[in-house]
């Protein structure tokens, strides 16, 4: 196990976001810079004193970076570019954090910025031709696995549907959330069926946004006098990718497993475990998801994901607030900015800023992603003052 | 999704098996086996071992690829021991399919975008 961030303490000072939405011809770069100029406001810090970026996004083509940051000024600075699917935020976060503790840099920034439909996935062209021509979408995959938990748990599409209604809820009052308005089940039901039981309300939504989050060092917090009582430590950052495909010894698939294997080293680094977190933001793409990554990462004991959800121990100010952003069903998934989005509302949420939408008094947050392929990136992040 | 093949064109539909580990990937033609990482050379084409078996189904309603019309079937299927490949179900209506189900492997008609899809033994009798 690293003890790259144990010995080498790194915060999160500053949080930024541009409101996740449906596709517009707003250019990338207004997008990202919003967020951008929004995290160094919130950090009290200025572009000058950034010593990296690195800029998650899956949709938008080469060296989208500089072609952004030059508008803060060419300072000089490292930029790079990460792409991971799903996960590229999550991933740029993990390397700018692994930059700071590494000594690379004292303050680094992670942005995600995405549009929709410029991406073109690897899967379609590997030469290979699928048996199915659905079989890199992962709509399917989720609704297949929803049919298959029903069959093998009794889940109702009652059970599954929560999930939706209280992620549209918590988003509701996430004023950079995609969707703004609270869904009762019987919408959520009712809405345009997708595949098998899964409707449009279950499903993620396509879109657009940005997110940026900044990061630096202990010493770079006292030298620059950032405010200690805002910034949240980050405890422990993994990345794994899914093992062969065949269900794991408990019988759940490959997914699942991987969700398991990642929360559960990220949790283990932070030397906790997963009865102690109070905030999760995971990857809900389907309502499916959630009830299953619950369970995988112990937050609730495998089996009773329907049961935790559905009595309302992952709402805000319950045992547990799952998603509280809105999650990807609600908030959105714009893909590089998600991630980073995460560890913006768990910062957030650990400050006790989250107006409107506050959990109860917080100390830790597990920060969850999963990317087509699949792989996992898993952060720990905590209030220490 | 309609059956537009009433007599679908009996093929030899194969898998990948490993000279080295013995473990079976899909497709035939694969990069190297998914099991030992071998490479394609200790690869041969082979015949599924066994009939593939339905794992779960669910009807796709709303058009995802350019080529795919719906509604249409959509199933897991069990190609081989580890091999679980996603794959278009030759059927009038998920009605009709039950879990477990054994299948045959046939020629999808071109409209569908796939090269084979999937009919339940049952319903071939």
């Amino acid at each position: 196990m690293s003890r790259l961030l144990t010995d080498n303490p790194v915060y999160v000072v500053g949080i930024g976001m541009h409101r996740y939405q449906f596709p517009t011809d707003t250019p990338y770069v207004s997008l990202g810079l919003t967020a951008i100029r929004e995290a160094l406001a919130d950090a009290g810090l200025s572009w000058p004193q950034v010593g990296s970026a690195v800029v998650g996004t899956a949709a938008l083509g080469m060296a989208a970076g500089r072609v952004m940051l030059r508008h803060l000024g060419s300072t000089g600075l490292e930029v790079a570019q990460v792409e991971n699917a799903s996960a590229s935020g999550s991933t740029a976060f993990r390397q700018a954090c692994l930059q700071v503790a590494a000594g690379e840099h004292d303050v680094a920034i992670a942005v995600g910025v995405d549009k929709f439909g410029d991406g073109r996935r690897a899967a379609l062209k590997d030469g290979l031709t699928a048996l199915s021509p659905t079989a890199h979408i992962p709509l399917l995959k989720f609704a297949l696995l929803a049919r298959r938990m029903m069959r093998e748990r009794g889940w109702g599409v009652a059970d599954i549907a929560g999930v939706a209604v209280k992620n549209h809820g918590n988003a509701s009052l996430n004023p950079y959330a995609q969707f703004r308005k609270p869904r009762s089940l019987e919408q959520v039901l009712n809405a345009p069926p997708v595949a098998g039981d899964l409707t449009a309300l279950q499903c993620t939504p396509r879109g657009e946004g940005a997110a940026a989050v900044v990061v630096a060092s202990g010493a770079a917090l006292r030298r620059l006098g950032l405010d200690p009582s805002r910034a949240v430590r980050v405890m422990s950052s993994v990345a794994v990718s899914e093992r062969l495909a065949e269900d794991a010894a408990d019988g759940m698939p490959p997914l699942v497993d991987l969700v398991r294997v990642s929360s559960q080293r990220a949790l283990e680094a932070a030397s906790i475990g997963p009865q102690d977190l109070d905030l999760v933001e995971l990857h809900d793409a389907f309502s499916i998801e959630e009830l299953l990554y619950v369970e995988a990462m112990g937050v609730c004991p495998v089996g009773e994901g329907a049961a935790f959800v559905g009595r309302g121990d992952a709402a805000i100010g319950a045992r547990c607030a799952v998603n509280a952003s809105g999650g990807l069903i609600g908030m959105g998934h714009p893909l590089g900015p998600t991630g980073i989005g995460q560890i913006a509302e768990i910062t957030r949420q650990l400050r006790g800023e989250a107006t409107g939408r506050q959990h109860r008094a917080s100390r830790l947050g597990l920060a969850h992603m999963i990317g087509l392929g699949s792989v996992a990136v898993a952060h720990v992040l905590a209030r220490e003052v | 999704m309609n059956n537009p093949s009433p007599a679908p064109e009996l093929a030899s539909f194969e898998l990948a098996r490993c000279g080295h580990c013995q473990a079976w990937s899909y497709p035939p033609d694969t990069w190297g086996c998914r099991c030992c990482g071998a490479s394609a050379s200790a690869l041969s084409p082979t015949p599924a071992p066994h009939e593939p078996v339905l794992l779960e189904f669910v009807t796709l309603h709303t058009a995802l690829t350019t080529s795919l019309p719906v509604p249409c079937v959509i199933g897991d299927v069990q190609l081989a021991p580890g091999v679980v490949e996603e794959a278009l179900i030759a059927t009038d209506g998920a009605t009709v399919l039950t879990h477990g189900m054994h299948l045959r492997a046939e020629r999808a008609p071109a409209e569908t975008g796939a090269r084979w899809w999937f009919r339940p033994v049952e319903v071939c009798a």
